[in-house]
């Protein structure tokens, strides 16, 4: 199945992490090449990769610096695997960096006993990624795609890295065409910037529009279904995701449209209330390109998220298919 | 605030704190309707378009007012995107006040930045791949950015437009 660039946006060659530069998509296709976990960190605040690709980041980091710590003791190597734990703990408050590194100091422990304690780790990473994790994404978009119809229109926000072209071609595969509206996703534009151009790209039928008009669209009945990603979940299956989700998911609800999320369940938080939500720079609103767009003293207000509680769901499409 | 009002709407404006939408795609909301606050002394807070619901369920708004430039059969024609205002400030049962706005089109036109908000015949309609000069997506990209849409009254505090 064909897969956009933006559904793997991160690979290893050699002792360079290669992350896809988000930022500069579509004027460019240009991978940052990072060489320690300082370097991934700043790629991450810089927002130059995002959602599943700070997932991938994280991941092929420490790969990054386990093949960077071959010639240390274990204890030493274990250290090093700590420091980068700790630091990506640190780095954004949104999305689940502990659960990620958690799940990855999990692995090494397990692999402690090995005599190639490094290269097992490494070896079981590699694995975890590109089976585990590339299957499960498929099977999620394979979900997602049969809860549409033929001839559907898919009301879409901010950018599922990758996902949403996956399940246009699962779509286009069993011989359904499907209609797509992108929100263009203030103040970063990764609907326009990403998951228009993607679907453009991949050639299908996509229009973009401002997040100001979701509701227009709604009230004519213009939109069959909603689906959108997840940065976080909570037990009780709240979950956040990009700032204006929560919105959508309102008026999804008023207007009885289906609302999809595309999740990995988590059960470190017990509800959407524990999800701490990151107040970005108001630079990045009243800004464009270096150029304020603002009168000076008008100030801005920029959370990067928001909460939507499992009750304006109608179904949790979930990476382990719960 | 979700629109452009009139000129003398800002003198009348009682409230000091005010979140402005910022109007996509011509970006009204940062541009003109921040400066009418600017010029009476309030200090106004952009927003996005996309971030009204999460300040309401925050509780950081109080009321919402938005603009008609017509009324027709209990609807104002208002600013797209004052149907998401009016609904989630409902849920939130926050107060929604609708203002008439006379030479509404006026505020509309002239917008330096961002894409413009154009009201020739036939609509071009605003190019939403560009801010200024620079490019936000590619160019080819099919868009819809309708500029109105109906507000049922019954949303309104009062039932009804008033100034």
């Amino acid at each position: 199945m064909k897969e956009s660039i933006l559904f793997w946006p991160a690979h290893i060659k050699g002792n360079t992490l290669y992350i896809l530069d988000e930022t500069k998509i579509p004027q460019k296709v240009v991978y940052l090449k990072i060489r320690d976990h300082k370097e991934a960190i700043r790629a991450i605040l810089d927002m130059k990769t995002r959602a599943f690709g700070q997932f991938l980041t994280v991941c092929y980091t420490f790969i990054l610096e386990l093949n960077r710590a071959k010639g240390k003791s274990k204890p030493e190597q274990m250290d090093v695997l700590g420091k980068v734990a700790e630091a990506f703990n640190k780095s954004r408050p949104t999305f689940p960096f502990e659960e990620v590194t958690s799940m990855i100091l999990g692995f090494a422990k397990k692999a402690y006993a090995s005599p190639n304690f490094a290269d097992d780790l490494i070896k079981a990473l590699y694995g975890f990624l590109e089976q585990d994790i590339r299957f499960q994404r498929y099977k999620r978009a394979e979900e997602a795609s049969k809860l549409v119809k033929a001839g559907d229109a898919i009301l879409t926000h901010c950018h599922v890295s990758g996902e949403m072209s996956l399940i246009g071609e699962f779509c286009r595969r069993d011989g359904k065409h499907v209609k797509f509206f992108a929100t263009e996703t203030r103040p970063y534009f990764q609907g326009a910037r990403l998951t228009a151009w993607e679907l453009k790209v991949e050639g299908f039928d996509v229009t973009l529009i401002p997040d100001n008009a979701v509701a227009k669209l709604m009230s004519e009945k213009m939109v069959d279904c909603v689906i959108v990603g997840s940065d976080r979940s909570a037990k009780n299956g709240d979950f956040a995701n990009k700032i204006g989700t929560y919105q959508i998911a309102l008026l999804a609800k008023h207007f009885k449209i289906p609302f999809y999320v595309l999740t990995q369940p988590s059960n470190k938080l017990e509800s959407g209330e524990d999800i701490p939500v990151e107040i970005r720079n108001e630079d990045e609103i009243l800004t464009y390109a270096g150029r304020r767009l603002a009168p000076k003293g008008a100030l801005a207000y920029y959370p990067g998220f928001d909460v939507v509680g499992h009750g304006l769901v109608t179904k949790h499409i979930a990476i382990n298919g719960n | 605030m979700f629109g452009v009002p009139g000129a003398s709407f800002y003198k009348t404006f009682k409230e000091k704190n005010v979140f402005v939408a910022e109007l996509r795609p011509g970006l009204e909301g940062m541009k003109v309707v921040s400066r009418g606050f600017l010029k009476v002394g309030v200090v106004p807070v952009v927003i996005c378009d996309n971030m009204m619901a999460f300040c309401m369920q925050r509780g950081l708004v109080g009321e919402v007012h938005i603009f008609s430039n017509s009324v027709d059969t209990g609807k104002g024609i208002c600013r797209t995107g004052s149907l998401i205002a009016a609904l989630c400030a409902q849920i939130h049962h926050i107060p929604v006040y609708m203002h008439p706005v006379r030479n509404p089109h006026r505020s509309l036109l002239n917008v330096s930045d961002g894409a413009r908000a154009s009201q020739s015949k036939p609509p071009k309609g605003p190019d939403m791949t560009k801010i200024g000069n620079d490019n936000v997506t590619i160019q080819g990209i099919r868009q819809y950015a309708p500029l109105w849409e109906e507000v049922p009254l019954s949303l309104t505090e009062t039932g009804q437009c008033n100034g």
